[in-house]
């Protein structure tokens, strides 16, 4: 009592059903699980956004929505193995049972997109929030101009869908470069960090909108790139990553300065947090 | 509004009567030197004059560890809110603490309303009561001496009496029927002020800027360099957070039981200072040294949370000082990097 009317939020913490309909490992550390939650409601998502995975029992992580909205209910989530959680959701089977809460965050902004030429670059695990997006664009592509693909990992064992890879390459309306960090008896492509892709792809600046995703690291160099190419900082756009406990702006852990990434982002334009000093 | 005053000696009966049918939870002595708020076998327990207590009132609306969601384990598993309505009185609240409760409202009311701490919330009879400062109170230098509106009862001490106002609907139903309230005479209402007066003049710790002018200040130190100073003497225990009555972050976890057939979904009060806080799933961490996290957590309090919601989101309560093993001050800290170079 004595307290301002709120608009409280029932179930803010108790996670849906959604049954797991299939499997598909994609490296030895990566699988790709299909799922459709229990009370036949649509998920709702955007591309960008992300769920609260729970395992009973075992607990909860933040996951990126992998798959494009669609008309089905189904979605797609893809998880490489390194926690108590990820680890649990590795031993998943067809029909099992596991919670979702979501989706949350700030989605990709599809207007900012629509018209312009789209430079997708996406390093390691970063593919997987960014496939989302793809395949939105894709499955509107003449809403589109150019689509540059650019995907580096750092050996071949670690290429993520590469079925769909082959499907875009295979796409003349699509350009999509893959590279290795490091030389690879596996490997005969091209060779480098993601970056080494730039020098032979050309940019029209004044109407491209880059998305990127990938580790600090890579952001730090792929923004460079990116402004070296002349592209303003508003039209580069990133996917944070941090270790939303809560996914509705109470538990703190994913504040950057002012900023909480699971409100306010995880996607940011670069003009957002260019001086954010604890971004990237 | 002003309704009374209630002689020391009928005090015990005051309470009793406000808050019937309710848990009633109070500060009351543990032992010489120390008290904490505690659920009182017995309104005589109760302490009212006090200068500060370890932990906040906080903790019996936002307790360390609750239970979120109750789930069965299983090839069919099922989930269970869990919300705590307890009738509650929790009784001698100063003014910071009951700014430090509006203040956690606006952050866990924003974009989602918290089920379960607005549970206990609005299941809640605040009695506030005034207070004097020690060394390490500043509540007269962020805004919080005064807390008009933010509990349902407020006592003030005026001698041999309490001064009784009521600032909600519930509060004035709660004081309703009690026999025993005297008028309120222009000589209690002299005391009541003589003593804000002697409240505020005791007030130690002054920021070197009017609280206002902090963001825009603190905008200027975001380099962690700026704050090494200051995070020399850290040791990264935590403290500040544990103690703090507006720390609202924390971390969720699973407990199975022994049973393995259930389990439960508990949150537990988590500290921005701790490194492992900012941990993410490649090893990352995005504040790796004190200063970074020093940096945050009085950016968070005097920047981020201000700018965000409008007041800044600390109360002056002092308690961080006080239990800092290092003797940080956050007045001393915060004027010791805004008056640096940036």
């Amino acid at each position: 009592m004595a307290v301002a009317p709120v608009e409280v939020t029932p179930g803010l913490y108790t996670p849906e059903l959604a049954t797991v309909l299939k499997v598909t490992p994609q490296t030895e550390t990566e699988t790709h699980f299909l799922l459709r939650l229990n009370q036949g409601r649509s998920l709702g998502h955007q591309p960008g956004q992300f769920v609260e995975v729970s395992v009973f029992g075992t607990g909860e992580a933040p996951i990126s929505i992998t798959s494009e909205p669609r008309p089905d209910d189904t979605f797609e989530l893809c998880l490489r193995r390194a926690g108590k959680v990820t680890g649990a959701l590795h031993r998943l089977r067809e029909g099992d049972v596991i919670g979702i809460r979501g989706p949350f965050g700030r989605p990709f902004d599809l207007e900012q997109f629509r018209g312009n030429d789209v430079l997708f670059v996406a390093g390691g695990l970063g593919l997987i929030p960014l496939r989302s997006l793809i395949r939105t664009v894709l499955a509107d592509r003449s809403s589109y101009g150019g689509v540059t693909i650019l995907y580096g990992t750092k050996q071949p064992s670690e290429l993520l869908y590469r079925d769909e890879l082959a499907e875009w390459e295979a796409r003349d309306d699509v350009d999509l470069r893959v590279t290795i960090d490091r030389r690879h008896p596996d490997w005969d492509g091209h060779v480098g960090v993601v970056t080494t892709l730039f020098p032979e792809i050309e940019i029209a600046a004044e109407r491209t909108v880059a998305a990127i995703v990938g580790p600090p690291v890579m952001f730090r160099f792929t923004i460079l790139e990116c402004t070296k190419a002349g592209i303003p900082d508003h039209n580069i756009v990133l996917s944070l990553e941090r270790h939303m406990k809560c996914g509705v702006g109470k538990c703190g852990h994913c504040q950057i300065n002012g900023r909480y990434v699971c409100l306010d982002g995880p996607t940011f334009r670069f003009s957002e947090i260019k001086r954010l000093s604890e971004a990237m | 509004m002003t309704v009374g005053c209630v002689p020391k000696g009928r005090l015990t009966d005051f309470v009793c009567h406000i808050c019937r049918g309710r848990q009633l939870i109070g500060v009351r002595q543990k032992e010489p030197g120390f008290v904490e708020f505690a659920e009182l076998d017995s309104p005589d327990e109760l302490v009212l004059d006090y200068v500060s207590t370890p932990l906040p009132p906080k903790a019996f609306i936002y307790p360390p560890i609750e239970t979120l969601v109750r789930m069965r384990l299983g090839t069919a598993p099922q989930v269970e809110t869990v919300l705590d309505e307890t009738p509650r009185a929790i009784v001698g609240v100063h003014p910071c603490d009951l700014h430090a409760l509006a203040q956690l409202d606006v952050i866990l009311g924003d974009h989602y309303g918290d089920p379960h701490y607005f549970a206990r919330r609005q299941s809640a009879l605040l009695v506030g009561v005034d207070c004097l400062p020690d060394e390490h109170c500043f509540c007269g230098q962020v805004g919080t001496a005064r807390a008009e509106g933010k509990c349902d009862v407020f006592l003030t001490d005026v001698g041999l009496a309490y001064l009784v106002e009521c600032w909600s609907d519930e509060g004035r139903e709660a004081v309703e029927g009690f026999g025993g309230l005297e008028e309120v005479t222009p000589a209690v209402l002299e005391a009541a002020r003589a003593r804000m007066e002697r409240k505020l003049a005791g007030i130690e710790p002054r920021l070197s800027a009017p609280v206002e002018m902090l963001p825009m200040l603190l905008d200027g130190h975001q380099k962690a360099s700026e704050w090494e100073d200051v995070a020399a003497k850290c040791v990264s225990c935590g403290a500040c957070n544990l103690v703090c009555p507006t720390c609202n972050c924390f971390d969720v976890y699973d407990e199975v039981a022994l049973s393995l057939t259930e389990a439960e979904r508990k949150r537990r009060w988590d500290g921005c200072m701790l490194r492992e806080f900012t941990l993410v799933a490649g090893g990352e961490v995005f504040r790796e040294g004190k200063p970074d996290r020093l940096r945050h957590r009085m950016q968070r309090k005097y920047n981020y949370l201000y700018v965000r919601y409008g007041s800044p989101f600390c109360t002056g309560c002092g308690r961080c000082a006080r239990s800092c093993p290092a003797g940080i001050h956050p007045v001393s800290a915060v004027n010791q990097v805004t008056a640096s170079e940036s």
